[in-house]
């Protein structure tokens, strides 16, 4: 074949190319659309269902997240405050400490025994002493430095398991429309059994503060009265109990 | 609808008159490629409407100045992909048909009667019956050259071959059609 008749039948194969490509017929594409809108229609509902998928795999993850954080052996979580925390049926649980029996039942925030109830009370001594008896007996107590004004010093009692060894030591503070700050005071000595503090969830707000380099944390019950704790370096648990404004009683526990 | 693309990106949020608008338009400017290819207008509609789906949900990632090159890319590809799945099937099922057809090729060019209109029809069946034999990749290049009127160096560049790799592809897909058309032209000459 020549070079001539070769070119020739090429343009040939081009125009017969081009016409079959030409004369092909679009046809009307109503029933396409129709499928088409089917499928639309199908394309948004499974969108729509996996966008909601998505949203609860997010909730899914971030209450994992949050469950593992609260609920795990919580150094981790939560040694930037310095306090240990574990929310258990709908109750905060403050460790000061960590044990191995963190799960004990009794709290340290066991409550002061009633003011009426003289000499022993569970085996506990209980006498009312003046401030200088208590440091003398007590030397691990603290008296704070700056109270209130118009406050003034009341009295101190104090709690002994034995006739040399004292448990815990109340001091009280009353403001001059009878209102009253109490400072429970206790030595903690050897292996304790978990140093918490609880608070259900829905009674109020916590929040962690600083007394002079300790964690401490205060619970602002919805209502009632403010309490404060820490522990102190040489493992003295300090407990304020007052309702008075929280920048006050902060500064109160700042004196000590 | 001129440029309907432009409507592509916004597609979810439109009304439903202007969405079959966009959708018509879209139909009609791919129907003859994917057509070219598949010969069968049932599989044409199936493929435009899967590539349809697909460019809505990439379209988002393209320029609209661009978006027309792309759509035509990705109608090819998909009917390719869909060919190289089917070619075998294809093959045999089409073989009767050429033969048949070439009977008819010969007859109708040896009757003065025939009118012109009528043997250029029976020459496209012929023409796209043989198109439709051969493997998709040479379809493919024998319909970007000459349709499209690319350059070998295009053809290339959209199928992802090498340059000289598309010339021979091209240069045996015009010989096979050749080698059949010369026994119409040796007739009809």
């Amino acid at each position: 074949m020549s070079m001539i008749e070769e070119g020739r039948k090429h343009d040939e194969l081009r125009k017969a190319m081009d016409e079959l490509y030409d004369r092909i017929e679009i046809p009307d594409s109503t029933e396409s659309w129709k499928r088409v809108q089917v499928m639309l229609i199908k394309r948004k509902r499974r969108r729509r269902w996996i966008r909601r998928l998505g949203y609860a795999a997010a909730i899914f993850a971030c209450s994992l997240i949050l469950s593992l954080g609260l609920n795990m052996n919580t150094q981790g979580v939560y040694s930037f405050a310095g306090l240990f925390k574990n929310v258990r049926d709908s109750v905060v649980e403050i460790f000061h400490e960590r044990s191995e029996a963190t799960n004990a039942p009794d709290a340290a925030l066991t409550p002061p025994p009633d003011d009426g109830q003289p000499g022993t009370n569970n085996g506990f001594m209980i006498s009312e002493v003046s401030l200088e008896e208590a440091l003398e007996q007590a030397p691990f107590i603290r008296v704070p430095s700056s109270p209130p004004d118009q406050w003034s010093f009341r009295r101190v009692r104090m709690f002994q398991t034995t006739d040399t060894e004292v448990g815990r030591v109340f001091l009280e503070y009353s403001g001059p429309n009878g209102e009253m700050i109490s400072i429970e005071q206790r030595l903690i000595t050897g292996e304790s059994d978990g140093l918490k503090t609880e608070m259900p969830l829905d009674s109020g707000e916590y929040k962690d503060v600083n007394i002079n380099g300790n964690t401490g944390i205060l619970l602002r019950p919805t209502s009632g009265s403010l309490h404060l704790e820490w522990l102190t370096e040489d493992r003295v648990l300090i407990h304020l109990f007052a309702n008075i404004p929280e920048e006050d009683l902060i500064a109160f526990a700042r004196s000590m | 609808m001129k440029e309907w693309y432009f409507f592509l990106p916004q597609f979810d949020e439109l009304n439903q008159e202007v969405q079959q608008l966009v959708y018509r338009s879209y139909y009609t400017f791919v129907y003859k490629d994917i057509y070219f290819l598949v010969k069968d207008h049932l599989i044409t509609e199936d493929l435009i409407q899967e590539s349809f789906f697909k460019i809505l949900s990439a379209v988002h990632k393209h320029e609209v100045s661009r978006i027309l090159p792309w759509i035509k890319q990705v109608v090819r590809n998909q009917t390719v992909d869909y060919l190289r799945k089917i070619h075998k099937d294809r093959h045999l099922t089409y073989l009767d048909n050429v033969n048949n057809m070439m009977s008819v090729l010969e007859t109708a060019t040896g009757t003065a009667e025939v009118e012109h209109h009528v043997e250029n029809k029976i020459r496209d069946e012929l023409l796209h019956d043989m198109i439709a034999r051969m493997k998709p990749e040479y379809r493919l290049v024998l319909m970007l050259y000459y349709i499209e009127g690319m350059t070998i160096q295009e053809v290339a560049e959209q199928v992802r071959l090498s340059k000289p790799a598309v010339s021979q592809k091209l240069k045996r897909a015009r010989q096979k059609l050749l080698e059949q058309f010369q026994r119409k032209w040796d007739v009809h000459d």
